[in-house]
């Protein structure tokens, strides 16, 4: 599954979301978006979803627009998204069963996909009682029912303990490991580091650079260091300000 | 058509599995139940015992009770429902399953709720008036059960609307509350001041068309009417049941209340199919 995002632009209102991004995202590889609060990653991220609607330019699936692409392209793809909840009372199997049928998916292997996830002993226990990683861990599980060739993540780590965080990161390498492309979004840079094969940072509603780590401009430390690259892009005017110089691998 | 209908199925199910284990629902029904039962018993007798009263008098009285509760229920149930547009909503959302669907699914889980809340409400206390006081009078009892369960549903339409403009759950609340007080306490005073302007101060057109306009009261007048309204009101209930007795006014009410339930929800499904999350 190939993603392009051409000059892909949403405004809401007076303000831009979303400023004319040009993305690709090549098939089976773990992209990741980073950037500021209020930078476009999650509109973006949404956009490929069919959730929020292009004010202009376009949102490509192997070269179909996603507004035209309907049900069968939801199919293929799994999502995580960053505030998650679940019906309230339901417990963490008949969850998966609803989604499972939702996404007419065979309901024999779901305690096999709640083994993955590592919930199995608690498959009839009520969600309301999980804690953020569980939850979380759910909606991994969710996520992946049909085998999707993507999974989108929004905030996959955030709001965890830092054991839930790398319960939640092994996971998302296990799924790379099987072929299955990833595209997420995130504010912890270690995350990104660990898992991301690309990286899009994004200013001011646009891409402002994207490639492999090794081949983006960074400030001081290693090529490839996630962090200093955040800083040469992400936060470039700033340290501008403060005279910090940036380089461009050799 | 089949996969459309069997996702309207598991999301009806999910929905209604989680209102009903929901403290909510669980409250409201328990507490209308408790009510109803305490309107079948008429209180202490002059002996000093808890009598029971018959279906007609039961009915008369859990006519307003419920025309009170019901859609209370159902505004609250629909918007708090899709006030809340978080994560689950669009996890939801995202899947191979149209906005319409989700919708009517959803929705249709939360009805069937709410007649589970009236059903176990006005059945406890059938039970009770049937046990001690005969069945005399059970068909006009269905009667005023089956219009407030409607006024229920269509409170739920109104519910989700204003859960699916108000975007979030406090909010929605808050609406679904200013329209309940609207629909069952201000529509009255104001119908009072309009027939009072109008002149005639006695029912006739301008009330029908009045009811017509508000379920609850539409509904009120009409299990009245059902239930005996010469007998129960006097000349004022004779005149209403002359106006409503021949049947124009009373489709009209009926055709309002039918509108009620379904406008709202057309409105809503359009909204929901456009909008972003």
């Amino acid at each position: 599954m190939i993603i392009e995002y051409r000059r892909f632009t949403k405004r809401y209102g007076d303000v831009v979301a979303a400023n004319g991004v040009d993305l690709r995202v090549p098939a089976r590889t773990t992209v990741a978006l980073i950037g500021p609060n209020g930078s476009g990653k999650t509109t973006t991220l949404k956009a490929l979803l069919g959730l929020v609607r292009p004010t202009s330019g376009e949102v490509l699936v192997d070269g179909t627009d996603v507004t035209a692409a309907g049900a069968g392209l939801r199919r293929r793809i799994g999502y995580l998204p960053q505030r998650l909840s679940f019906p309230e009372g339901m417990r963490a199997l008949e969850v998966l069963e609803l989604y499972a049928r939702l996404r007419r998916v065979a309901a024999d292997d779901l305690r096999a996909l709640l083994r993955r996830v590592e919930l199995e002993e608690v498959a009839g226990r009520a969600v309301d009682g999980f804690s953020g990683g569980m939850r979380q861990r759910l909606g991994l599980a969710v996520a992946l029912l049909g085998d999707p060739e993507l999974l989108v993540l929004d905030e996959p780590s955030a709001a965890l303990d830092p054991s839930g965080a790398l319960l939640v990161r092994d996971l998302i390498r296990e799924i790379r490991a099987d072929g299955t492309g990833v595209l997420l979004c995130s504010h912890d840079l270690a995350e990104v580091q660990a898992l991301a094969d690309q990286v899009a940072v994004f200013v001011g509603g646009r891409v402002c650079a994207m490639g492999r780590p090794d081949e983006l401009a960074y400030t001081g430390g290693n090529p490839g260091d996630i962090e200093a690259i955040y800083q040469a892009y992400a936060g470039m005017r700033a340290r501008r300000a403060e005279g910090v110089a940036y380089a461009l691998p050799s | 058509m089949r996969c459309r209908a069997e996702a309207i199925h598991a999301l009806a199910g999910a929905e209604l599995r989680s209102a009903l284990r929901g403290r909510f629902v669980q409250g409201f029904g328990i507490l209308f139940a408790a009510l109803a039962v305490g309107v079948a018993l008429a209180g202490l007798a002059a002996s000093g015992q808890l009598v029971v009263q018959g279906f007609t008098r039961t009915a008369v009285s859990l006519l307003t009770l419920s025309l009170y509760l019901l859609p209370l229920l159902g505004l609250v149930l629909g918007a708090s429902a899709f006030g809340a547009e978080d994560g689950g909503t669009e996890l939801l959302l995202v899947q191979p399953v149209s906005r319409g669907a989700v919708l009517v699914g959803r929705t249709l889980g939360l009805a069937l709720a709410l007649a589970g809340v009236g059903i176990v409400g006005f059945g406890i206390a059938a039970v009770v008036v049937a046990s001690f006081a005969g069945s005399e009078g059970f068909a006009g009892y269905l009667l005023v059960a089956a219009g407030a369960t409607a006024v229920g549903m269509a409170g739920l339409g109104l519910g989700v609307l204003i859960g699916v403009l108000a975007r979030r759950r406090l909010k929605a609340i808050g609406g679904a509350l200013a329209a309940w007080l609207c629909l069952a306490v201000l529509f009255d005073f104001a119908a009072i001041l309009v027939l009072q302007l109008t002149g005639s101060g006695q029912p006739g057109p301008w009330l029908v068309g009045l009811l017509a306009l508000n379920p609850i009261d539409g509904i009120r007048a009409l299990g009245l009417v059902g239930l005996g309204a010469d007998v129960l009101l006097g000349p004022t209930g004779a005149a209403l049941e002359r106006s409503l007795g021949a049947g124009r006014g009373a489709l009209l009410i009926v055709g309002s209340l039918g509108l009620w339930a379904a406008a709202p929800l057309v409105v809503a499904a359009r909204i929901y199919r456009h909008r972003d999350f």
